[in-house]
């Protein structure tokens, strides 16, 4: 892994620059970096969830019936994003369908995969939410 | 309950979102956040907003209530207090049934209902937990259809239609595949591919569609389907949401 790559995939760097968010960060086996956090956002507000330094931040906005998702990039990436289809309904039905999920290329050297959970509490008027990345090089698949 | 007001972009956002985990709100062309505990520094320093202290209850003040549309219809679910509007809807939803109100697309869609002399049939296709449906009929219209594919929002939809005192004809379909019930003024709150299935489907018995559930990149295509329909009004969100009438 060249020292670029060591730099963005380095979870001390994760941990620190995402540390008021609360996110959590490991370097992953094959030598990716998983991070992951954890929050209860208001209805209405927009909130980072994941912070990938130099590659993208994810808001999200809950409303009572309606997520939305704020891919922001971080860097001069040209990124190409994908939702799993099946997905989408799952905010609304946690009953249903499965967790949303995003699929995140970057240029064609890193590829992120993010996975939110949510449980809406509608009497606090807000959303917990679950997310986690892993993020690799595309290299190394 | 402190408050932060700010102005600022995208790029300030990159700075400021990571140290502020509640988030941030738009109110107008402003960003507001609001924190329990002081805000750092580091925050005020790189947004330059001003701070206030708010009740810690604002946001069920603000939101207890339900919504008032147009002054004439309020809709709440019915824990919220009494609106006043001289049209009171009140509904419930369940599980992963749409449509409580609270949603600007059915609020833009009561918009421009109340814009149309109430006189003729109105089907609500996509009616969710009946919301529309069930305006429709208090403003006057009869008589009211609405399908959902969701066989929990029927349900759900089938109390709102008791519990509000009015006549509305609420059945399980999938727009799909199934037929496509018309009626004088068709409300769609659907995603693209149910509109793409009901312009096919749309014949001389209708006259307005009031169309939504789609975002502002999507509607020159949604409304190019509607063939002899013009756009007669159109609403939007600053979030994309887009609410047309087409009428022919």
């Amino acid at each position: 892994m060249d020292r670029a790559a060591a730099e963005l995939l380095s979870a001390d760097r994760a941990v620190s620059e995402g540390a008021a968010l609360g996110q959590l960060a490991c370097a992953l086996p094959d030598g990716g970096l998983l991070i992951t956090a954890s929050r209860l956002v208001e209805f209405g507000a927009r909130a980072a969830i994941l912070l990938a330094p130099g590659l993208f931040r994810l808001d999200l906005t809950p409303q009572e019936e309606t997520l939305g998702l704020y891919p922001r990039i971080l860097g001069p990436w040209e990124v190409d994003w994908r939702a799993a289809e099946e997905s989408w309904d799952g905010y609304r039905d946690a009953s249903g369908p499965a967790p949303i999920e995003l699929h995140g290329t970057f240029g064609d050297q890193y590829t992120a995969w993010i996975h939110v959970l949510s449980f809406t509490e509608r009497d606090a008027l807000a959303t917990h939410f679950v997310a986690k990345a892993e993020i690799r090089v595309v290299t190394e698949r | 309950m402190y408050r932060l007001t700010f102005r600022g972009d995208e790029d300030l956002l990159d700075a400021v979102l990571p140290l502020l985990p509640g988030g941030v709100r738009e109110d107008e062309d402003a960003l507001v956040a609001y924190s329990g505990a002081p805000f750092s520094d580091a925050v005020l320093a790189l947004t330059g907003g001003a701070v206030d202290e708010v009740p810690a209850d604002w946001k069920q003040r603000k939101m207890s209530a339900g919504v008032v549309i147009g002054g004439v219809v309020g809709i709440r679910s019915p824990f919220d207090r009494e609106s006043g509007a001289p049209i009171e809807v009140v509904v419930e939803r369940r599980g992963s049934a749409f449509g409580s109100g609270s949603h600007p697309t059915t609020q833009m869609c009561v918009a421009l209902l109340l814009e149309l002399e109430p006189g003729g049939s109105v089907a609500d296709l996509g009616c969710g937990v009946g919301t529309l449906a069930i305006v429709a009929a208090k403003l006057g219209w009869a008589p009211v259809v609405g399908v959902d594919r969701v066989p929990v929002a029927i349900e759900v939809a089938r109390e709102n239609v008791e519990r509000n005192g009015v006549d509305v004809d609420v059945a399980v379909s999938d727009l799909a595949v199934d037929d496509i019930p018309l009626a004088n003024v068709l409300l769609v709150n659907a995603p693209p591919p149910v509109h793409e299935r009901v312009a096919a489907a749309v014949d001389d018995r209708v006259r307005h569609v009031i169309v939504s559930g789609i975002v502002a990149e999507e509607m020159e295509d949604v409304v190019r389907r509607y063939t002899g329909f013009k756009i007669a009004k159109a609403l939007g969100t600053e979030d994309e949401w887009i609410a047309l009438r087409l009428s022919c």
